[in-house]
């Protein structure tokens, strides 16, 4: 089966090596304490097992990287990245201003929720094939004292 | 009979083939990589990946972004009507020698002759010469504005043409009143297409004469946010080597008769959103096809087309761009001023300048992502001026004419999991002849590798300065036509993609050039007048495949006017199932094969059914005469090296006897095309350095 039959949802697998892929390219201020690369799931999501499989035994720089289950958020679980799942999307502009400052990136799987509080969003094309493609918000990332390399944004299909 | 014997082996050859040639290949694209090969891609590589592996060669051209179906960019299978889109890469190796070349291979797109030797498109078995396809280049509208005609054959320059998206159905919604029929809008190579400078040659000979020797030359280049291009396309051809008889009998050799001259620059700049093209066309034909007898000589018949438009693209925010627009055309088509011999008098002056001036407004809101509006107004002028020698006037009893026209136009397309959506109209109101509103209606739905269309579309076509000057009772009005299309379309493989499509066409009040016994209320006895009824029904098939070999595209056209009522002068005497000059049946087969890295071999066939249209037949009486189904095999091969590509080919193999029929009872007789040919064609890129 083809995946632009039936669901027409995002594919995890391809979600997560993505965000390997984002913690490998976002610099992360160098006085962090943290001996792991902590990325945090907020909120019920098939990510989580597909996130597990993909950076295991991976390393962001000298750190492993490990995935956190959050049922509950906390700004002090010293997580780098904060995936939210859909069902906190109404809760997006809540938790980004929780997170404001704190070097987490916030990574949504919906377009345009980059632009409603998310540092990246992950999200389907419909009209280019149904590949996974990601956006960008430039100005909360680096608001939130991390570094994008230039060859990640050149790849991302939309800035902002 | 050897012939046809040759023909049908050549034939079965290449269809035979290309299957081969397809499975030849591994269909790589089409196998999903693993867990552990994924782990390994980078994001580049994970980018272009779907599940059923990385999108094909074929999938990248289906998906890739056309506006000319909607102003909003969309996906080839998602635009709001049937469309086709030729690429760069599929006119370079099949040795187009000009556009005539290129269309004729779309289905549902055929060529025919009018007068004065000019040769221009029919759409689906219409007759679409004059107002009823709209030809943009670059965006500029090419028609011109006295007949509203188009002119083919060595008059674009199709080596630099990034890529040519097609409408084969009803634009006005859009356009407005030249796109009844269909839009073939050409995009031509801009500053960062170029980056460099770029030369071509090509030249073509037949056995007897002359076919064409045209020079291009283009420069470009894009620095940060500023962008040019500057095109020049020069050369002379012949339309025909071959003798041409009229319908009394009168006959001539084509060879220097029929010049086809083009002159053309194109120039593109652009800076952020702020962008001008100015574009100059001198297009210098000859023709000794006249009025009643043929000219002992041949006399010009030139057609100027100067363009110029300034456009702004202003974004407003992430979700509104607003386009003002200011644009000026000033054209002298049919333009000859010299003086003709006595016995040439019949071939008279016409030296008739019109312009236009334009300005419009255009908003693009995406209202949400799945919520798209485009609307806009526009407003132009056409002023025409009859200058000496030409010494008639307008039917106003002066030598100039005026009308204004302003419109309002809007789209809104809704994108839902459940099938996306479009609803358009536009409203024209016209100072002399009144006001229009055309609506459409789209739904288009994706489901697995299927994807469906239907299509709703009221389109018009405006009466040009002519039409008004000429009209047989002063009281001609735009025609209107109802289009209904359905198209489905399947990815059989990520490779291989085909569409089928019905269309039913009516077209109320077609605007028809008239000869009558008796004089109307204004006097006249020929003129153009608004007609009953026209129309046709048929379908299209298109099966393309595409892979790292080349491509291979197959497809069938097929329209009746049976149950159709058709305009008499256009229908077929003795056969209600088809129009004057166009076929009824017409399949187009083309491969191109890289046999090499560097080498590709294409052959193109179009096969054209049998068609009807008025000759000599003896004791100065025509009489309709039934055009038996005609070949037209080329084939091109391509060598390209570093900075260099070279090509040659042979046009028109087996020396088909191919004529452009005149698709109406208006006593020109059919116009012979080029025996077999001979090109060759030399293109030089130099980069710039960066």
């Amino acid at each position: 089966m083809s995946f632009n039959s039936f669901a027409q949802t995002l594919n995890y697998k391809i979600a997560s090596l993505y965000i390997y892929n984002f913690a490998r390219f976002i610099s992360w201020p160098k006085n962090d304490k943290n001996t792991e690369f902590v990325i945090g799931v907020y909120g019920s999501t098939p990510i989580t097992d597909e996130l597990k499989r993909a950076v295991s035994g991976k390393l962001v720089g000298q750190k492993p990287i490990v995935v956190k289950i959050m049922t509950t958020l906390d700004t002090s679980a010293n997580c780098s990245i904060l995936f939210i799942a859909p069902s906190q999307d109404a809760n997006l502009k809540k938790i980004s201003e929780q997170y404001k400052g704190k070097h987490v990136l916030l990574i949504c799987d919906k377009e345009g929720l980059s632009k409603k509080g998310a540092s990246i969003s992950i999200y389907l094309d419909e009209d280019d094939d149904y590949k996974t493609k990601f956006e960008m918000n430039k100005e909360y990332i680096e608001f939130n004292g991390l570094f994008i390399s230039k060859s990640l944004l050149q790849l991302a299909a939309k800035v902002f | 009979m050897k012939q046809l014997l040759l023909h049908v082996n050549a034939l079965i050859f290449l269809f035979l083939a290309s299957p081969l040639l397809v499975c030849a290949q591994q269909d790589s694209a089409a196998i999903p990589p693993d867990s552990a090969t994924m782990a390994n891609m980078s994001l580049e590589q994970l980018l272009k990946l779907k599940e059923s592996g990385i999108s094909s060669q074929l999938e990248s051209v289906l998906n890739s972004k056309m506006d000319v179906a909607s102003k909003k960019a969309l996906s080839l299978r998602k635009s709001p009507s049937v469309v086709t889109l030729i690429t760069k890469e599929e006119i370079e190796k099949s040795g187009a020698r000009d556009l005539i070349d290129v269309l004729r291979l779309v289905p549902g797109i055929d060529f025919a002759v009018d007068v004065q030797g000019n040769v221009s498109i029919g759409m689906r078995g219409n007759w679409a010469e004059e107002g009823k396809v709209l030809l943009l280049l670059d965006g500029q509208e090419m028609n011109e504005l006295m007949y509203s005609s188009q002119q083919f054959g060595n008059h674009f320059d199709v080596s630099q043409i990034k890529r040519i998206e097609i409408i084969r159905g009803p634009g006005s919604a859009i356009y407005g009143g030249f796109a009844e029929y269909g839009v073939i809008s050409i995009i031509t190579k801009d500053g960062e297409d170029l980056k460099g400078v770029s030369a071509t040659a090509s030249y073509g000979q037949s056995a007897r004469a002359l076919g064409y020797r045209d020079v291009s030359l283009s420069i470009g280049n894009k620095m940060k946010d500023f962008s040019y291009s500057v095109a020049g396309f020069f050369g002379q051809a012949n339309r025909s080597d071959n003798i041409y008889t009229d319908l009394a009998g009168n006959s001539y050799s084509m060879i220097g008769n029929s010049s086809l001259d083009p002159f053309n620059i194109n120039i593109g700049i652009k800076f952020k959103g702020l962008s001008f093209r100015g574009i100059y066309d001198n297009f210098q034909t000859t023709t000794r096809d006249n009025y009643g007898t043929p000219t002992s000589q041949a006399y010009p018949n030139n057609f100027l087309s100067e363009l110029a438009e300034l456009k702004y693209d202003i974004k407003l925010n992430d979700k509104i761009t607003l386009t003002p627009l200011v644009s000026y055309k000033n054209q002298k088509p049919w333009n000859y001023t010299g003086t003709a011999l006595p016995q040439d008098s019949a071939y008279t002056l016409y030296n008739r300048t019109a312009t236009q001036y334009r300005g419009s407004l255009t908003i693009l809101y995406d209202i949400t992502n799945r919520i798209n509006v485009v609307a806009g107004t526009e407003v132009y002028q056409n002023n025409a001026i009859i200058s000496l020698p030409d010494p008639q006037l307008f039917s106003n009893g002066t030598n100039t004419m005026h009308y204004t026209n302003s419109a309002a136009f809007a789209q809104v397309l809704f994108r839902y999991h459940i099938a996306s959506l479009t609803l358009g109209a536009r409203y024209d109101n016209n100072s002399v002849y009144g006001s229009s509103f055309v609506p459409r209606l789209g739904i288009m739905k994706k489901i697995e590798t299927w994807n469906f269309k239907f299509l709703y579309s009221n389109s018009f076509r405006a009466p040009g300065i002519e039409n008004i000057n000429l009209s047989i009772d002063g009281n001609i009005k735009p025609e209107y036509t109802r289009v209904i299309e359905f198209e489905v379309g399947k990815e059989i493989t990520p490779n291989m993609f085909c569409t089928v499509n019905v269309f039913d066409i009516t077209t109320k009040n077609p605007i028809i050039y008239y000869v009558d016994t008796v004089a109307s209320s204004t006097g006249n006895y020929e003129g153009y007048k608004n007609f009953p009824e026209q129309g046709t029904r048929g379908a299209e098939f298109d099966y393309r495949i595409k892979d790292s070999w080349g491509y291979l595209d197959l497809n069938y056209a097929y329209y009746t006017t049976a149950g159709k009522t058709v305009v008499p002068a256009y229908q077929a005497p003795g056969d209600n199932s088809m129009t004057l000059g166009f076929a009824a049946n017409k399949l187009n087969f083309s491969v191109s094969y890289n046999a090499t890295q560097n080498l590709s071999i294409t052959p193109t066939v179009s096969w054209i059914g049998q068609r009807y249209g008025y000759v000599y037949y003896g004791m100065g009486l025509p009489y309709v005469k039934e055009f038996s189904p005609t070949t037209l095999a080329n084939i091109f091969i391509q060598y390209h090296k570093g900075n260099l590509k070279a090509g040659i080919g042979c046009y028109n193999m087996f020396n088909a006897d191919y004529e452009f029929i005149q698709p109406y009872n208006g006593s020109h007789a059919p116009l012979p095309s080029m025996s077999r040919e001979y090109e060759i064609r030399l293109t030089y890129t130099l980069n710039f350095k960066r």
